[in-house]
């Protein structure tokens, strides 16, 4: 909410829209790293349930999570065009797998809608565009699934 | 004396006479026989030969009577002149004669005297003798003569029976030799009527020939028509055949296509996640990177294209694979149904060769008929003309069996008439056997 309220001069903000089965969902573009192929995480022994294991891109180890469980979305199957879209918030970095990335959404800020009805803190709000709904996820929260302890991890 | 000289010469004149007449009768006996023995040899009697000799024998009777005149008026003669032997003598010598003359041959006494009356008594009993001889030859010839005509009375009758047999037998010979004629006649029509018959087969047969062969030329063209159809179908096999393989070739090309289409489709996919990324990089640099954004926003759009016309490409191939596929399936059963037909044209084409082949034999087997048909005819008219000279001969035989018949029946009246003849003969015969039969002889 913070983050929104601190760029809410700029008339508007850059999504990185992409899809969890027939869902879209948005980041925004600034905490985004980079889009990459889905590679088979290195499963590791963590009490985090959503943890799937980690990467090694270019020589740094990222935790990767399963954001339909945290979502409770259910799987559609691994389909070939599965990614991992690499989050970056301060100096911690975390990835998720997703069904595809399809775009980077340009919106005006008066789409922006919250949605205190949630409950959720991953979910920070919902975007109108057209006739589609895209789901506003919180990077911060999506990255600290783990409580925070993801950074340790990421640092380690 | 001069009685006695003059009686003398009457006996000496008479014996003389009778010797000779004795002499001629005894040719006449030896002549009886040897007709007899003719008569008995050719069937024939010579009866007024036989009838002159009979007749002849009476004369003997007046002749034995004149001697006795002489010899009795001798006797007076002697009784007055001679002596009492001399009567004796003379008076035996007339009883002698007496008996002669009675028939009795048997008397003859010895002479009594060695004159003239010893003498005339000898010449008598010789006389007597050679009288007798003849008489008992006389009566064996006309009993052998009786028995010789008997016998050839039977024999001509047996023989008139023998030649009625054959007279009868000629006519039922004749009798069937004109049945015989008819019969080769109406042969002779039947073949006729055959020969006819084998005209029509003969003509028959021909045109089966003929047929033959007009069925003969079909099946060849068949045969041909068949090869050229089997050649035919031999080319559509091959082509089909070829199609096939080019439409699997075609099948092989798109699968080929399909992997660059996929591989196109990948590269579109990494160029998508490069231009995302790109925009994402552009956003981080702020203002400086908007026109940056803007080119990989372009870019992501193309590789966006490219993506969704390698995925129409993709379609497509997979039309088209499964529409060759379809095709070689089709070809393929094609090539089975052409394969089959190939096969039932090879059956077809043995077929033809084989009845080609049969109605080969069928043309040879119609014209040898046709050649025996036409033997036959000519034999058949070469036996009717034999057939008819066969009933020409038949109808000569019958007239000369006719003819033959004729003549046994005449040659049965000439055996009856022979018959009669020799009836009479033996009746003839008997007749001298009675004539000879007064004198005793035995």
């Amino acid at each position: 909410m913070s983050e929104l309220t601190q760029k809410n001069d700029d008339a508007s903000r850059q999504l990185v829209v992409f899809s969890l089965g027939n869902e879209e969902y948005g980041l925004p573009i600034r905490s985004v790293q980079e889009v990459i192929r889905y590679q088979q995480p290195r499963a590791v022994a963590s009490s985090d349930t959503t943890l799937l294991g980690v990467i090694n891109l270019r020589g740094r180890i990222v935790p990767v999570h399963d954001v339909r469980a945290v979502l409770g979305v259910k799987s559609t199957g691994e389909g070939d065009g599965e990614k991992i879209v690499l989050i970056n918030v301060g100096n911690t970095m975390a990835g998720v797998v997703v069904d595809d990335v399809s775009e980077v959404l340009t919106v005006n800020t008066s789409e922006f809608e919250d949605l205190p009805a949630s409950g959720n803190p991953i979910v920070e709000g919902v975007v109108k565009s057209g006739e589609r709904l895209i789901i506003l996820l919180d990077p911060a929260a999506l990255t600290g699934l783990a409580g925070g302890e993801a950074g340790e991890v990421a640092v380690a | 004396m001069g009685l006695i000289f003059s009686y003398i010469a009457i006996s000496v004149t008479l014996g003389v006479f009778a010797v000779a007449y004795i002499k001629s009768a005894d040719d006449r006996v030896a002549r009886m026989a040897d007709q007899a023995a003719a008569s008995a040899r050719d069937g024939r009697v010579h009866t007024a030969e036989l009838r002159d000799d009979i007749d002849y024998a009476p004369y003997t009777q007046y002749l034995l009577i004149g001697m006795l005149v002489v010899i009795v008026g001798g006797g007076t003669i002697s009784r007055v002149t001679l002596g009492k032997r001399t009567i004796e003598s003379t008076e035996q010598m007339v009883a002698d004669a007496k008996a002669a003359a009675a028939g009795d041959l048997t008397a003859g006494s010895k002479p009594m005297l060695g004159n003239e009356y010893g003498e005339t008594q000898e010449a008598l009993r010789g006389m007597i003798e050679s009288f007798r001889n003849i008489v008992s030859r006389i009566d064996g010839a006309a009993k052998e003569l009786s028995a010789a005509a008997s016998e050839m009375a039977l024999t001509a009758d047996e023989s008139g029976h023998a030649v009625g047999e054959v007279a009868q037998a000629m006519s039922s010979i004749s009798e069937g030799a004109g049945h015989q004629a008819r019969l080769i006649h109406e042969a002779s029509d039947v073949l006729a009527e055959i020969e006819v018959s084998i005209r029509d087969a003969s003509e028959h047969s021909r045109e089966a020939q003929l047929q033959i062969a007009d069925t003969e030329q079909l099946s060849e063209r068949g045969v041909e028509l068949v090869g050229r159809a089997q050649q035919a179908m031999s080319d559509v096999r091959d082509g089909a055949e070829r199609t096939a393989e080019a439409v699997r070739t075609l099948g092989f090309k798109s699968g080929d296509i399909d992997q660059i289409v996929q591989a196109i489709s990948g590269i579109s996919a990494q160029t998508n996640m490069l231009a995302l990324n790109a925009s994402i990089e552009a956003a981080r640099a702020g203002e400086q990177g908007r026109g940056f954004a803007n080119v990989a926003e372009e870019v992501r759009l193309l590789a966006e294209e490219a993506h969704n016309s390698a995925e129409q490409i993709a379609a497509l191939i997979d039309d088209i694979q499964s529409q060759t596929n379809r095709a070689v399936v089709e070809m393929e059963a094609g090539v089975v149904r052409v394969e089959s037909g190939f096969e039932a044209i090879n059956r077809d084409r043995s077929s033809f060769a084989e009845i080609g082949e049969e109605v080969h034999a069928l043309a040879k087997a119609a014209t040898l008929v046709h050649e025996l048909t036409e033997e036959i005819a000519g034999d058949t008219a070469k036996v009717r003309e034999q057939i008819e000279q066969v009933a020409t001969v038949a109808e000569q035989s019958s007239a000369s069996t006719e003819e033959v018949s004729a003549s046994t029946q005449q040659t049965s009246a000439a055996a009856q008439q022979v018959s009669a003849s020799a009836q009479r003969v033996a009746e003839t015969a008997e007749k001298l056997a009675q004539a000879a039969g007064r004198f005793r002889h035995e």
